[in-house]
Parts: C-alpha cells; sequence; structure tokens
C-alpha cells in the first residue's frame, strides 16, 4: 500500500491533525476546522487511515454518555504515521506551490505527474 | 506502509478500565480483568450481527454499567452477561470462578420472570439487574443498523415505552438521554436518515455500519433541519469516494467522476423519490409538494441514467438498488 495523494485538501486535513498530534477530532469538527466540505473530509480520514496515518476509534463512553448524545468517532494522528505524515506535507509542499503559481488549477496529465 | 491493526477489542476493554477507575480509584482491578478475560475466551470467533467481533457487546455493556458508577461485581456481570446465554460457559462454573453474586446477577438478567420482579421492586439487586439490562439495550440501540426497519421500531418503541421511564426511575438520566434520541432517530425517519442509509450501501457491507454509526452521531448533534439535511448531502457525496477508497482506488480517475455525479444524483432522486410517495400515500392523502418531487426526481434520475456512460455505473446501481431493497 503506497501513500496517499497529497492533494491540497488531504495537505489541509494533514496539517491541522498534526498540529496538535495528542487531540482527538471527530469527522464534523476536522471538516469545520480546515473549512472543507464534510462530503470532502471524510474520504480523506479514510485515505488517511488506510495509509496507517490516521487512527480512529470511538468516543469512550464517559464523554458522551454523560453529555447524552450517542458515541462519536475520533481522528487523530497515528504515532507511528506522523513521522511519514510530515515527511509527505513537506515533500508536497514545494511542487503544490510552484504549481499553483503557474496554474490556478493542475492540468489532468500533470496531475499523474506529481509525485 | 503498513496500515496499523487497530485491536478493537483491546481498546473497549481500555475503554472499561477507565471507567471503572474513574468511578472507584482506589478499587481492584483483577476481578474486572479476570472477567473480560474469560468474556473474551468464551465468545471468541463469534460475531455480532453487524461482523464485529462479539465479545465488543458485552465489554460495551460493562463500560457503561461502569460508568454508571456500578460496582465491581456487577460491571463482571455485564462482561459476562451473554456467555451462559450463548457459550458452553456454564451456570455452575460461573458460580465457582467468580462467586455467587455475579452468577446470580447473569441468571436474573436473562430471566423474564426476575427482570419483572426488579421492575416491580428495584431496590438492592434489583436495581443491578435492571441497569445491566439498560447498558444492553443502549448498546443495542447503538448498533441497530443490521436489523430490518420494522425490528429497529419496535425496538426503539420498547425503549420509548419502557426502557426511558426505567433509566429515570434509577437514576440515571445520561442513559436516559442517549437512549431517547436514538429510538427518536429511529422511529422518526427523516429524509436525512433515509438519505445515510441509501449513501452507505455505496460503501462494502464490512465498512457500512461504522459510518451509518459514525453519521448518524453527527446527525444527531446538528441543531436544525437545514443544518442536517446540508449534512445529509455532504455524506451522499462523500460515499461514491470513500467506496473507492475501500476498494483501493489510488485515485478516481476523471472519467469516473461524471459516473460518481450521475451515482449521487441517482441516490438523491431515489430519496426523495421515496420519501415523496410515502407522502403521497400516508392517510392524510397527497400534499402537492409531494407530487412536484416525483416529477424532479423522475426528471433527475432519467438525468443521471443518461450521464452514466460505462458499465460500472450499471453495476454500481443495480447494486444500489439490491442494497436498497434490502434497507426499505
Amino acid at each position: 500500500m503506497g501513500s496517499p495523494r497529497m492533494t491540497l485538501q488531504t495537505q489541509m486535513v494533514l496539517r491541522a491533525l498534526l498540529q496538535d498530534p495528542t487531540r482527538d477530532c471527530y469527522g464534523l469538527e476536522v471538516a469545520t476546522e480546515v473549512g472543507l466540505p464534510a462530503g470532502t473530509v471524510y474520504p480523506i480520514l479514510a485515505r488517511l487511515e488506510k495509509a496507517g496515518w490516521v487512527r480512529s476509534a470511538w468516543e469512550d463512553p464517559g464523554l458522551h454518555t454523560a453529555e447524552g448524545r450517542p458515541r462519536r468517532r475520533f481522528y487523530r494522528i497515528d504515532p507511528g504515521g506522523a513521522e511519514e505524515a510530515r515527511d509527505a506535507l513537506a515533500r508536497a509542499y514545494r511542487p503544490a506551490s510552484r504549481l499553483a503559481r503557474l496554474q490556478l488549477r493542475p492540468q489532468p496529465e500533470q496531475r499523474f505527474l506529481l509525485p | 506502509v503498513t496500515a496499523v491493526r487497530y485491536d478493537r477489542v483491546e481498546h473497549a476493554v481500555a475503554a472499561l478500565r477507565a471507567a471503572f477507575v474513574a468511578a472507584h480509584p482506589a478499587a481492584d482491578l483483577t476481578l474486572v480483568e479476570r472477567a473480560c478475560h474469560a468474556a473474551r475466551d468464551a465468545h471468541h470467533g463469534q460475531r455480532r450481527r453487524n461482523g464485529d467481533p462479539f465479545v465488543l457487546h458485552p465489554i460495551t455493556v460493562a463500560a457503561i454499567v461502569a460508568n454508571a458508577g456500578a460496582d465491581a461485581e456487577t460491571v463482571c456481570a455485564a462482561a459476562l452477561h451473554d456467555v451462559v446465554e450463548d457459550t458452553p460457559f456454564t451456570l455452575s462454573r460461573l458460580e465457582t470462578e467468580f462467586g455467587s453474586r455475579i452468577a446470580a446477577l447473569v441468571r436474573d438478567q436473562a430471566d423474564m420472570a426476575a427482570v419483572n420482579r426488579a421492575v416491580a421492586d428495584s431496590t438492592g439487586a434489583g436495581a443491578d439487574i435492571l441497569l445491566i439490562k439498560l447498558a444492553d439495550r443502549l448498546h443495542n440501540m447503538r448498533t441497530l443498523s443490521p436489523l430490518d426497519p420494522d425490528q429497529r421500531r419496535r425496538r426503539s418503541q420498547e425503549v420509548i415505552e419502557f426502557f426511558l421511564p426505567l433509566a429515570e426511575r434509577l437514576g440515571h438520566p445520561s442513559i436516559g438521554r442517549e437512549l431517547e434520541l436514538l429510538a427518536r432517530n429511529t422511529l422518526r425517519r427523516t429524509t436525512s436518515a433515509r438519505v445515510i442509509d441509501l449513501a452507505s450501501s455505496l460503501l462494502p457491507r464490512a465498512a457500512r455500519h461504522r459510518w451509518i454509526e459514525e453519521w448518524t452521531a453527527e446527525l444527531a448533534t446538528l441543531p436544525s433541519r437545514r443544518r442536517r439535511a446540508g449534512f445529509a448531502w455532504q455524506v451522499l457525496r462523500a460515499s461514491p469516494r470513500l467506496a473507492a477508497v475501500y476498494r483501493g482506488d489510488r485515485a478516481i480517475p476523471r472519467t469516473n467522476r461524471t459516473t460518481i455525479t450521475a451515482v449521487t444524483g441517482l441516490v438523491t432522486a431515489l430519496t426523495a423519490l421515496v420519501t415523496a410517495l410515502a407522502a403521497i400515500f400516508s392517510p392524510a392523502g397527497p400534499p402537492t409538494w409531494a407530487l412536484a418531487t416525483v416529477i424532479i426526481a423522475g426528471l433527475a434520475l432519467l438525468a443521471a441514467i443518461l450521464f452514466a456512460t460505462d458499465d460500472r455505473a450499471a453495476r454500481r446501481l443495480i447494486e444500489m438498488i439490491r442494497a436498497w431493497r434490502n434497507t426499505m
């Protein structure tokens, strides 16, 4: 299994999660924080989880039962994947920004040339 | 990169431990640990209807019980509440290994007459039996999605009629609130909840229930109908891409995006159609908006079919209709 494709949105989600690697966030919270629609964020989280960079778990009963709502699914950076995620972010940063200066949207052919 | 396998049973046991320690900071964990171990052994290899390892259920029930402040023996009885019924583990073995109080709790919580006696006199042992029953129902309500709609409605109705007053009377208002939320969500069957069900039918069976539960939990905390509808729409957008993640597609080629748009449109149209048809055949007679929806949804369906150019869409449609039939 390879590392996930570092689209701009993926980078945004990763950066938000890496800000505080010990914090648990639920999907909708991540979406609000990075300012992306929830429909974009869930597949990204699933992809990152599949790559082992992010882990998810159900909320502990203590928290949500006290508030009397169903348990949430929480995401956080996996300790084993944090390093790799940071590297990938650093690598993705340069080509993406140069490309962004050249043209607002990468063309389909160029998309596949990106690492 | 190898995916890190996350042991969910281990995590559930850790949550139980944490809940118990939070309620009894000075207490000895040995008995609870032993009960977890015995439950894992006894339920080894068994699975729940949603595909989870069975033991996740009793362990989570025990965590709910611990969280409600119950003592070690009640927590153990909760962790072992299904072993006598569902495994070769006998009541007498339970009594020798865990003592007569835990054995009696396990026996009585499975016995209709004993539960009824506890309802009539909910002091002492009665309260412990009922707490296990409440927690059992709460976890079952959280994992309701594999059941068919009739069963879901029946369970939710029981929750409203029987378990809510019970939670109130026993002094567990937070369990009551969560039960009520889950039951009302099922009974109301809002369009948003239907959309989530339909959207998740695109996902592989093994992943479906997790996402239904995750999305339902998010939906439940949204304050307005408008926000809920917006969220359901987002879920609809997410599900084809999520399905791609599970299929292992690295990226979705541009040509398939049309298909995805088409499938998404289709799901929306179908949902709108179902809601509208339900309204038309309601006893009150057809409202005009429902008729309009049927026409618009019909057009959307047509457009979706026309836009889907490759056979993957067709295959997905067949899959979806099958899944949809199963959920209706």
